[in-house]
């Protein structure tokens, strides 16, 4: 399969969880559309337009949490994309969009302890300050049309969590990237499934006529 | 004993095959039939858009200028589309010989499911003399492409009702992986399919003779 036209499409995700405020959770959806369009982000956060994390919302001390995040490639323009993710770290180059001050909200991601699987593999284990497994593009897999896969993230706040955290939110950035492929060297399939018709009208005659004479034969013996 | 139950198992294995062979002929038939209808409808749509855009243009402009008005030269190369249930089309193909007449959708885009509907673009324009149209092999789409002999003519007319006469110089059947010979093949406009089983394609070649355009 033939290297033919690649491009590189990122969208950096600004994923909050926030220790108070209670807004709606919903499932998790990015969505490839194409080299022109890119991404689409379906949350329907109130806080960013690109949070994933709905669930992460009024996390209390001790609170298991889970999101899963759909990916999809829905691009008509490339015949396959190959997908990325890392985290970026916060500093004084990257700026949380939520305006908090750094170094308070590491120290409260430093608290929690986060997972990411993409199935059954680990792909991330740590808090959510650190990039761990996601310190580079780390390689979710290869999609066509309307394939894609899931992450699914889990969030651990220990009940030791003191008062001092109330009220904080951390933020995570994650960058995914898509290399998008189109197959070069051939030109279209522009054909139907013709060729199977007489192949299967040719066998099935054979099948036929063998069946007929091995079921003759046997009535002949007997005469 | 052995040789009846086995005359049986074959019988049955023969009935299933050609069970098999009908539907899948049957599915090709009405997909077949299926694209013809959606060609049809965007057809009657992009004519519609042709009468009113040559409406337009003949509109009668103030007495200073008495010549009608006419649209500038578009140099980009780029031609003017017509929007039909969510796509893009160029305008339409007119092949006597074969008794077609087929909208072309701008731009295939990688996307099979446009080709289920009509011929697509794969690239070039009737203003750079170098536009490459594919179908499906469907008889209602290019599936009589092969039938053309050298000299036969076709027609494409525009969304602004610009009609070009082309001759076909050349008529192949090619091996997919021969893009470069397809795509800059040095002719005016190129058409193609596969062939019945889908392996190789067949290309005609055409070369302009004239433009009318439509009054």
């Amino acid at each position: 399969m033939k290297k033919m036209f690649k491009r590189v499409s990122s969208l950096l995700l600004i994923l909050i969880l926030m220790f108070s405020l209670s807004v709606p959770a919903f499932a998790a959806e990015l969505n490839f559309l194409g080299r022109k369009t890119n991404f689409s982000v379906n949350s329907n956060n109130m806080v960013t337009a690109t949070d994933l994390f709905g669930n992460f919302k009024s996390v209390m001390p001790g609170d298991t949490l889970t999101e899963i995040v759909t990916i999809t490639n829905l691009a008509v323009d490339c015949d396959y994309i190959k997908l990325y993710i890392r985290a970026v770290a916060h500093g004084a180059q990257n700026a949380p969009l939520i305006g908090e001050d750094i170094a308070k909200m590491n120290d409260f991601l430093s608290q929690l302890s986060m997972e990411v699987y993409q199935g059954t593999k680990l792909i991330y284990s740590g808090s959510p300050d650190t990039l761990d497994g996601f310190a580079n593009n780390v390689y979710l897999g290869q999609f066509r049309k309307n394939q894609g896969t899931q992450l699914t993230v889990n969030l651990q706040v220990p009940s030791s969590l003191g008062n001092e955290y109330a009220n904080m939110a951390g933020e995570v950035d994650w960058v995914f990237t898509v290399e998008s492929y189109n197959e070069a060297g051939k030109l279209i399939q522009t054909g139907q499934m013709n060729w199977p018709v007489p192949v299967l009208l040719g066998l099935g005659v054979l099948a036929l006529a063998a069946g007929l004479f091995m079921v003759s034969r046997k009535r002949k013996d007997n005469a | 004993m052995h040789n009846r139950k086995a005359g049986i198992a074959f019988l049955a294995l023969g009935a299933v095959l050609i069970i098999s062979a009908l539907l899948l002929l049957r599915s090709n038939t009405l997909q077949d039939r299926q694209a013809g209808e959606y060609s049809l409808d965007a057809l009657d749509g992009i004519q519609a858009a042709i009468a009113e855009n040559s409406a337009a243009a003949a509109t009668p402009q103030s007495q200073e200028s008495p010549e009608p008005s006419e649209e500038p030269e578009d140099e980009s190369g780029e031609m003017k589309t017509v929007t039909i249930d969510g796509n893009d089309y160029i305008g339409y193909l007119s092949i006597p010989e074969l008794e077609l007449v087929l909208p072309v959708i701008s731009d295939w885009g990688w996307d099979y499911n446009r080709l289920q509907i009509a011929p697509c673009r794969q690239q070039g324009s009737t203003k750079t003399d170098d536009i490459v149209i594919a179908a499906h092999n469907y008889d209602s789409h290019f599936g009589k492409l092969k039938d053309l002999s050298l000299g036969d003519s076709l027609s494409f007319t525009d969304v602004m009702g610009k009609c070009i006469q082309y001759e076909l110089k050349k008529l192949e059947t090619v091996d997919p992986h021969k893009v470069d010979y397809v795509l800059d093949s040095g002719y005016d406009l190129v058409l193609y399919t596969c062939t019945y089983g889908g392996e190789f394609r067949v290309v005609g070649f055409f070369d302009r003779t004239e433009d009318t355009t439509k009054k």
